[in-house]
């Protein structure tokens, strides 16, 4: 019998299907990665850093107008979203989340998984090894990182958010990255073009963050109470649905450990507030306004533990007050052009793109997309393999 | 209202990590109008690489900085999943505290105290270029366009200079791994006259705690008594997370060996110098063929994480090596990768180009302050943060520098030791590099620092009063101790043969008993009447430990005390600034040359200088006291702007 590389082994002798590949520990990546265990499929988790793995990159306001609810995730991922997560009292469509909270726990999610398995490296390649995946039983797809290692997988999920060529465009001046100081999946980009994938640019404004002594001054705003949408929960584990999910191992010598949340704790059952003003003007970003069809300026916390504001692009140049701690930016990327509803690409077997990397804009559109694709996926691979 | 504008800070500090966090926390406390600036807000404080504050030399600089009013020991209490005191059974100058953080955690309570605290301000964005005019600090320029103006910089940029990670033969620009590295500001220091070198470093592979065997390896949990850093705050008791200690086996050894040519140590893909005290698994077994096994400490990363850190197996071999490498380990068989280790390359500041107050030799108001200085680790970078940070704060206010003495604390052996002597690999402290390493304990750390922090303005005064109470309790305690006697009897005894150690053959003073190495403070309780005993309950943990140190080590204590006040009067005899060393008789070339170049504030520091050889002092001390005759200034007299702050505590036991 031929020795499994030790990339492959492991996950795949207690899941049936995989290991699938995910490339981009965001918030589509680890939304899709959850969605493949939860349906028993092994995955390798593959962040180019993973110190923020699932961090929401653009800002606190999860959109619930118009887009999917937060009701297509699975619920232990949906469970995260919630507990750190405000509703404004007027009833609009939109939450605020704690943004670095979300991250620990999706983190900290995927890695309850025992189906996958998170790998830091930073892709430079995708190649599709010419065997039929998931019929052939061998591996499908190579991913290879920059360190010069080669993950085998029998498909692969590109969910590298804005990476492919992401640029900050910040005073007049273009630097490297589709997240802010984070280096870009460029190599990958140029590896897939090559390959003949189509691409397409996009450009979306990120809001400046505001460090103030009080509250914001924002003129004619009108100040909405934000109510946490779970203002009493305990753990994880107690509240919710879990959708048959496997129970959380326990590391060796770790059980009955309880480690605080930080600063994130103290305040995370009181109200909030945010204030909604006009907005200044309709060419300031392409970020849509909380409320559906009307654009307005919305000035929200962004995260507990630091104190920081944040404000919406559409409010035009910040004169509320404070100083400004991350300065309003946009990042432009190339996208997936082509890909189907299922982030699958034609001409591309064994290749799927969700997220932003295929033109998702918000965080349930990019998550929605993620699960989606582990279906399709899932369905690929049985429907070709029977079993592995 | 500050009517300044908004751009305008008395202090800059560049960078957000260890030694960055702290210099802005202290510049802002000292009352000064301070910006951080960060590449990234949402990695400020990130421990890249060791999940863990403390231990041996270490553990004293975290325990001084929090002594001072620094932040890092007061952080890493509130994020500990583990604690424990290092060495108790050795003696008290090695007795360090090291702490297992929950690297998430330290970070988020970090944030939590920067942002909160008033007068710093946070700026996400990177530093392109030093604005420098007449040779003095003007401000900064940013990569996006803004500029700070600032009546002084703190440069804590760590390794995001030009920063490089490799393994094997791959490598791509980046400060760490996924981020992005500084490319500008190199330069720019460069064109300012600062000289620059290159150093590397690196870190071990994380893997997935689920996948180690713990049957195969020794359990290493933390104290269960009430340890913490800070003395500010109350010890918390809390649930303890353990370490795991295995070996390296031979096939570990022959797999390194079999793959050393891919080594980027030895296919030269990285340049720059790495830490001969943090060495590489490739590195040690290069350098101790004989060795049969190295310790690897599995370490948790957080509590709430399954990753850990595998101390001992630093590399940056291949990836597929450090499978291998993991997999020959003992209890890690089954272990999986989670990140590989790697190595980072960048450039750091030559610092002997700085004064000993961290300031630049070349620009006036510009400081620097961690790894950019060419040293490693969080607590030395935190260290020199502080320093950089009070004394940015103090060159603002026109007020003279604080420099620590090496009799004072290691802070104080960690400048002194960079600025003088150098630094050809990443520094790390240890005890061993401190002269009068009995004075300088982690116990009585307040004791010497507390008073410096609170002329600062950096500890408060009911901080302060608590530090003052201790010593007279102390001191109370230590009297009652000697007039307290124990008689003879049937019952201490038994209580001192169940401590291993002989009966009393006369009355002896509680003190006289604790003197003997067997008898801890609580076992000396057990053998006191009930009323003496009461008198010496709910003494404060620094409190007894100090008492049992100095009814053990008085004596030595005492010795060491005695030789600082003989150095002192020539290591703190000032050199006066123009000194021309090329015209003296009697001294080498060689130091000539150094002298000149590095230009040394005290004799001290000279003798220090590789290179300078105690007859090249004699002839310097001799020439000093000539100027000194001849009345031309100089000599012991302090100068405007010298290192000649008042020294508010005695720095004893």
């Amino acid at each position: 019998m031929e020795r499994k590389s030790p990339s492959q082994a492991g996950a795949s002798e207690e899941y049936g299907l995989g290991p699938v590949i995910v490339v981009g520990a965001g918030v589509s990546g680890c939304a899709c990665a959850i969605a493949l265990a939860e349906r028993g499929v092994s995955v390798i988790l593959v962040g180019g850093a993973l110190d923020n793995v699932g961090l929401p990159s653009h800002g606190p306001l999860l959109h619930l107008d118009g887009g999917p609810a937060l009701e297509v995730l699975p619920g232990r991922l949906r469970d995260v979203w919630e507990r750190w997560s405000w509703e404004p009292a007027d009833g609009s469509p939109y939450r605020v989340i704690d943004r670095r909270a979300v991250s620990l726990e999706m983190k900290q999610l995927v890695e309850a998984y025992t189906a996958i398995r998170l790998r830091q490296g930073l892709v430079t390649a995708v190649r599709s090894t010419g065997k039929e995946g998931a019929a052939g039983g061998g591996p499908a797809v190579e991913v290879e990182t920059a360190f010069g290692e080669v993950l085998k997988g029998v498909a692969c999920v590109l969910a590298v958010g804005l990476g492919f060529h992401g640029r900050v465009r910040v005073g007049g001046q273009i630097l490297e990255g589709g997240r802010y100081g984070e280096v870009s999946a460029d190599a990958l980009a140029q590896c897939l073009a090559d390959g003949g994938l189509c691409f397409r640019q996009v450009e979306r404004a990120v809001g400046a963050r505001v460090a103030l002594p009080g509250e914001p001054d924002v003129s004619g705003a009108r100040r909405v109470v934000l109510r946490p949408v779970r203002p009493t929960f305990v753990t994880a584990e107690e509240e919710c649905d879990h959708g048959g999910a496997p129970p959380m191992p326990a590391v060796p010598g770790r059980e009955g450990v309880d480690v605080p949340l930080g600063p994130h704790e103290e305040r995370r059952t009181a109200a909030l507030l945010a204030f909604l003003g006009p907005a200044a003007s309709s060419a300031a970003g392409s970020e849509t306004a909380p409320t559906a069809g009307d654009r307005k300026c919305v000035v929200v916390p962004d995260g507990l533990a630091t104190g920081e504001w944040y404000v919406a692009s559409c409010c035009g140049e910040w004169r509320g007050g404070g100083v400004i701690t991350r300065p309003a930016h946009r990042v432009s990327a190339s996208v997936v052009a082509g890909a189907a509803p299922d982030g699958s690409l034609p001409g591309f077997p064994g290749i799927w793109v969700v997220g932003q990397a295929a033109g998702a804009v918000e965080y349930m559109e990019s998550m929605e997309s993620g699960v989606r694709a582990a279906a399709s996926v899932t369905n690929a691979l049985a429907s070709g393999a029977g079993e592995v | 209202m500050d009517v300044r504008g908004e751009n305008c800070y008395d202090v800059v500090v560049v960078g957000g990590g260890h030694a960055g966090c702290e210099a802005a926390l202290a510049a802002a406390r000292m009352g000064l109008r301070t910006a951080l600036v960060t590449l990234n807000i949402d990695k400020i404080a990130l421990m890249p690489c060791n999940p863990a504050v403390g231990g041996v030399g270490k553990g004293q600089l975290t325990r001084e900085i929090d002594a001072l009013g620094g932040e890092q020991g007061r952080n890493t209490d509130r994020a500990f999943i583990q604690i424990k005191m290092l060495n108790t059974s050795k003696g008290p100058a090695v007795r360090a505290l090291r702490a297992q953080a929950d690297k998430r955690l330290y970070e988020d309570w970090m944030k939590a105290t920067l942002f909160r605290t008033p007068g710093l301000y946070i700026l996400q964005g990177e530093a392109a270029a030093l604005d420098v005019s007449r040779e003095t600090i003007q401000g900064l320029r940013l990569v996006d366009g803004r500029r700070l103006s600032a009546r002084a910089v703190v440069l804590a940029t760590g390794t995001f200079l030009r920063g490089k990670v490799v393994v094997g033969d791959r490598a791509y620009a980046a400060g760490r791994v996924g981020e992005l590295p500084a490319t500008e500001l190199s330069a720019s220091l460069e064109a300012a006259g600062i000289e620059l070198g290159r150093f590397q470093s690196a870190t071990p592979p994380r893997i997935d705690g689920r996948t180690i065997d713990p049957s195969k390896m020794q359990l290493q949990p933390g104290d269960s008594g009430d340890l913490c850093f800070s003395h500010w705050e109350k010890p918390r008791r809390r649930s303890q997370v353990p370490c795991y200690l295995t070996y390296t086996s031979p096939r570990t050894h022959e797999v390194v060996a079999r793959n050393l040519h891919l080594s980027p140590l030895k296919s030269g893909s990285v340049s720059g110098r790495g830490p001969r005290y943090c060495p590489s698994i490739d590195r040690k077994i290069i350098n101790f063929p004989e060795r049969e096994r190295h310790p690897v400490f599995v370490e948790p990363e957080g509590g709430r994480t399954y990753e850990m850190y595998l101390q001992g197996l630093t590399t940056s071999l291949p990836v597929f090596v450090q499978e291998e490498i993991i997999r020959t380990t003992p209890g890690l068989e089954r272990a999986r990768l989670v990140r590989p280790g790697y190595a980072v390359e960048y450039d750091y500041i030559v610092p002997q180009g700085l004064t000993l107050a961290l300031e630049s030799k070349a620009v006036r108001g510009l400081f620097s302050a961690g790894q950019v200085n060419g040293t490693s680790g969080y607590e030395e970078a935190a260290a020199q943060g502080l320093m950089g940070g009070i004394n940015a704060a103090l060159y603002v206010k026109g007020e003279p520098p604080l420099i620590l003495r090496r009799d004072q604390a290691y802070i104080g052996v960690l400048i002194d030791d960079l600025v003088t002597k150098g630094v050809d690999e990443p520094y790390r402290m240890f005890t061993s590099r401190a002269e009068y390493r009995l004075i300088l304990r982690h116990d009585n750390a307040a004791e010497r620092l507390a008073g410096i922090g609170h002329a600062l303005g950096l500890i408060s005064e009911e901080q302060l009063a608590q530090v003052q109470e201790n010593q007279t309790r102390m001191e109370e305690a230590a009297e009652l101790l000697t007039s307290l006697s124990v008689r003879p009897s049937e019952e201490t005894a038994a209580v001192l043969a169940a401590l291993g150690t002989t009966p009393l053959s006369e009355a002896q003073s509680a003190a006289q008993i604790l003197r003997r190495p067997q008898v801890s403070f609580d076992d000396l309780l057990a053998l006191l009447e009930p009323v003496d005993r009461d008198k010496l309950a709910d003494l404060p943990r620094e409190v007894v430990e100090q008492l049992a140190v100095r009814a053990q080590y008085d004596g030595y204590i005492q010795r060491q005390l005695a030789e600082i006040k003989r150095h002192q009067a020539t290591e703190s005899r000032r050199i006066p600034e123009g000194i021309d060393y090329h015209t003296l008789e009697g001294i080498t070339i060689e130091a000539k040359d150094k002298l000149s170049r590095l230009r040394p504030a005290t004799l001290g520091q000279a003798s220090r200088i590789a290179g300078v050889s105690p007859a090249d002092i004699s002839v310097l001390l001799l020439h000093l006291h000539r100027l000194e005759r001849a009345g031309e200034g100089g000599g012991g007299m302090p100068e405007s702007g010298a290192p000649d702050r008042p020294i508010p505590t005695t720095s004893g036991a």
